[in-house]
């Protein structure tokens, strides 16, 4: 509780001081921040997984979060974990006499600086890494027919549901693989370019401890992605579209 | 009774004078002298960087296309993600040389932020490019990028070019006096305080979901991570009471941040437990500016006085000043 004297006291900055608001100005003021904090908290709220209710709020502060960038991740920095995996993405270029080169991205010793690196390394996390992450994400083309012969009629349903699902993800996904090929193309001057996904494993302590490397080829596992030739469109690898048995 | 009555009668005048004094107080504008500066730099160097890769995020054949990145722009009210670079791109004419031209426009108006000339125009400039450039580059944006928007955003509240600043030579030598305190002053200052503290309220929340902040086993997630790795710090395996420690610090200091700062008496240790875990992040991780650009938002707990001591004498506000409003505990 200030004293009485509280004001009385207070020093006075040899700077001009500006004129303390108006009633009316403050109610505005008030208005104002009233609806920008509402809107920073509910772009952080309403990230999935998120209620109804929270989507539902969030709505009419959409135009405003996006305007203003204020509408990022959710400030979730390594939640709720921290990756068990990393990605990049290696590639193959060939060029025009059947040469062929290869290379991967982020490269710390192409991509500097560090800031460069990292968001080369964004890319493949965020762009390139959610089409797959693992096994159990792609939906197959087909049921193995031994499963087919005793499946019960909900459960082939259930699953011609997923796989429509699954398509149409992909289908969604196809844009930002073509820019991605394009761009490697164009960057290399070659006619085609094939994709992987390099993940690498974390290793336990016990197995640093144990004289492990966290460069060994032991934690990496690649899947491919597919591939492109220059002037036409992006294909998915057999793998990704679930049409290898 | 009739003192229970009272006291409802009087809470909404004391809810209005508590709301008045927190938000519309007159500041010195010493602290976010020194947030525009670090700021400003920050800003500087993250587009600095973006430039200097313009083909590889922002030209025609970057790595997100503009359909590309409209494929990965998805959700409701997606073209409100607006950018100039994109505008640029949609013209019929080649935009080469006019992007090129916004780029160096983009870099001096922040350059003029940091340097505190023209700074309300400076800050305004600086924040459109900072939307703009990040919601272009989507999808290699990361933390760094959307706390630098919140930065600006706030710096162009406030007279942040009014404590160290190139704004305040000229003023003075014009033999204008100094912009003393001021009411949006504190109004940049405390949504800075606030959105930090959501920041770190977010964070932990959503650590709490995860095993591995329970277990003791993120900090090793994080630092055995090779990609983002950039100093070897997995010796500390041999520690595994030491990384659960770590683990438990960050999420705890992360959850009662949001409390703890506004306690005279804890602030300045809750402050201080941010350099570490801050610099961890921009050594260990690699992500120097991410690190930074939280210290920078950290700053805003700092109070004037403190600022006016490290940095004393300029802008006119003397010593004894700073002496004052350390007594009012400023």
């Amino acid at each position: 509780m200030p004293s009485p004297n509280a004001k009385k006291n207070r020093a006075k900055p040899p700077g001009r001081r500006s004129a303390d608001w108006s009633p009316a100005a403050r109610t505005i003021a008030t208005v104002a921040l009233l609806l920008h904090l509402a809107a920073v908290v509910l772009a952080s709220w309403s990230i999935p997984p998120s209620s109804e209710l929270s989507q539902k709020a969030v709505t009419p502060f959409r135009p405003y979060l996006r305007a203003t960038y204020l509408n990022v991740g959710g400030y979730r920095f390594f939640a709720p974990n921290p990756p068990t995996h990393s990605n990049r993405v290696r590639y193959e270029v060939t060029f025009e006499d059947g040469q062929k080169k290869q290379g991967t991205f982020p490269d710390r010793d192409v991509h500097r600086p560090r800031l460069a690196y990292h968001r080369h390394f964004m890319i493949a996390e965020q762009v390139v890494a959610p089409v797959v992450l693992s096994e159990e994400d792609i939906v197959p083309a087909s049921l193995p027919p031994a499963y087919l012969a005793e499946a019960p009629p909900e459960e082939i349903k259930r699953h011609r549901e997923a796989r429509r699902e699954y398509v149409a993800s992909l289908k969604q996904q196809e844009p930002a693989l073509q820019s991605i090929a394009e761009h490697l193309l164009h960057a290399h001057g070659a006619v085609h370019v094939r994709l992987w996904l390099v993940q690498r494993r974390v290793p336990t302590p016990q197995d640093v401890i144990g004289g492990a490397e966290l460069t060994d080829e032991k934690w990496i596992r690649e899947r491919r992605l597919g591939e492109m030739t220059a002037g036409e469109t992006w294909q998915w690898s057999e793998y990704i579209r679930g049409e290898r048995n | 009774m009739a003192s229970a009555t009272e006291h409802l009668r009087d809470t909404p005048a004391a809810a209005r004078d508590a709301w008045n004094r927190f938000w519309f107080r007159p500041t010195d504008p010493a602290t976010l002298g020194v947030i525009r500066i670090c700021a400003g730099l920050l800003l500087l160097r993250t587009h600095w960087v973006w430039i200097a890769n313009h083909d590889a995020f922002f030209g025609p054949q970057a790595w997100l296309s503009a359909a590309g990145r409209a494929a990965f722009n998805e959700g409701s009210w997606s073209s409100w993600s607006w950018s100039h670079l994109l505008w640029c791109d949609s013209l019929p004419f080649d935009s080469t040389g006019l992007i090129w031209t916004l780029h160096v426009v983009a870099l001096i108006a922040m350059a003029m932020l940091t340097l505190g000339l023209m700074t309300r125009a400076a800050a305004v400039a600086s924040f459109l490019f900072t939307v703009s450039f990040a919601n272009r580059a989507m999808g290699s944006t990361f933390g760094l990028d959307g706390v630098n928007a919140m930065l600006a955003l706030y710096l162009m509240i406030g007279p942040a070019g009014a404590a160290f600043s190139l704004d305040n030579l000229i003023r003075k030598r014009r033999g204008k006096p100094p912009v003393g305190e001021s009411v949006s002053a504190n109004i940049a200052i405390r949504l800075i305080q606030l959105h930090m503290c959501y920041i770190y309220l977010s964070a932990a929340l959503a650590k709490f979901a995860g095993e591995t902040w329970w277990d003791g086993t993120a900090m090793w997630l994080a630092i055995a991570n090779y990609e983002y790795q950039s100093i070897d710090v997995t010796f500390l395996a041999h520690w595994p009471l030491l990384l659960n420690f770590l683990t438990h610090v960050t999420l705890y200091w992360e959850l009662s941040y949001c409390a703890l700062v506004w306690l005279p008496r804890f602030r300045p240790g809750v402050i201080l437990l941010a350099v570490p875990v801050h610099l961890g992040i921009s050594l260990c991780m690699g992500m120097v500016e991410f690190g930074l650009v939280m210290l920078v938002g950290n700053a805003a707990f700092i109070s004037p006085w403190i600022i006016r001591k490290v940095i004393p004498g300029g802008d006119g506000v003397q010593r004894k000043d700073a002496k004052t409003q350390r007594r009012k505990g400023r």
